[in-house]
């Protein structure tokens, strides 16, 4: 693994990987949505309302995942002190945090039709919530070290103590009485409560945003890679003439 | 009237709504990230060609 986070090796595999991550995503999004639209029967309860899941869901599971990801890589950083560890964990709040957003506003539209309300203070969805401000933080204090030159350590710390809030996400469906639907789908067993017309698109948008997440973090790891090519120089300049 | 309450289109009032919503943040997100990309990395070539 320590072989790949070299920044020079790293960046020559990002540069292949971009383009064919982007087209990955873009293509298996589409066809995702253009199903889970158009071609998907409506839902024998929900009705046609069914379709926000193809948006709702992938988007769910993307704040989520994103966030163990971030966490990882704010580990990493911390007890290795690699800095593209750091890179990424800061590519990787921007894109969980939109997810997030996503999520919870897709949520509320879908809830409205199936549960008469776009907003109710429930286990699942006021933890999702606190994720957003979790990432919104993470962002606020990375970005405020990033300004004064130091390595995010206040930020990584933050982002482990977030981890907190990942299991609360998961199980909030089966600790507390909730509006929110338990989960239909199990990746531990690789089972699944929905039937394949409906579970075919859900599966293709997964595999779409997913791509999209993983090509959002590396172009901008690339382009902070490339900002601090710019910045190392630009002070290499200065020493020079001083 | 009569206590019947109309109900709202659901592909007008929430599926398209949630649907464009997604798309314009993902399409705003690549998009950003792409540009910042381009940006960064036309700048640090140029800078490493003087």
């Amino acid at each position: 693994m320590h072989r790949y986070a070299n920044p020079a090796r790293f960046l020559k595999i990002a540069r292949v990987a971009t383009p064919i991550v982007t087209l990955l995503g873009l293509a298996l999004t589409a066809a995702g949505l253009w199903i889970g639209l158009f071609a998907s029967p409506p839902d024998y309860q929900q009705g046609e309302s069914v379709r926000i899941m193809y948006v709702h869901v992938p988007a769910a599971w993307l704040g989520a995942g994103g966030y163990l990801s971030l966490a990882i890589a704010s580990a990493t950083a911390l007890i290795w002190r690699h800095p593209l560890a750091t890179i990424a964990a800061r590519a990787i709040a921007p894109a969980g945090a939109a997810f997030t957003a996503i999520c919870l506003v897709s949520g509320a539209l879908w809830g409205k039709p199936t549960w008469g309300t776009y907003w109710v203070w429930d286990a699942r969805l006021t933890s999702m919530l606190v994720l957003l401000f979790l990432y919104l933080g993470y962002l606020a204090l990375s970005a405020s070290e990033a300004e004064k030159g130091g390595e995010g350590r206040a930020a990584a710390i933050l982002a482990l103590v977030g981890v907190i809030n990942l299991p609360i996400i998961k199980y909030s469906v089966e600790w507390w009485n909730t509006l929110h639907q338990g989960s239909s789908i199990s990746v531990v067993n690789a089972s699944s409560k929905i039937a394949p017309e409906l579970l075919t698109p859900l599966l293709l948008s997964v595999a779409g945003f997913s791509f999209l997440f993983a090509a959002i973090v590396l172009m901008r790891m690339r382009a902070m890679l490339a900002q601090q090519r710019l910045d190392a120089r630009s002070r290499r300049l200065a020493e020079a003439l001083a | 009237m009569n206590g019947v309450v109309a109900r709202p289109d659901l592909w007008s009032s929430f599926i398209v709504p949630a649907y464009a919503i997604t798309l314009l943040g993902l399409v705003g997100l690549l998009g950003w990230a792409y540009m910042s990309m381009r940006s960064a990395e036309k700048r640090a070539d140029e800078v490493k060609r003087k």
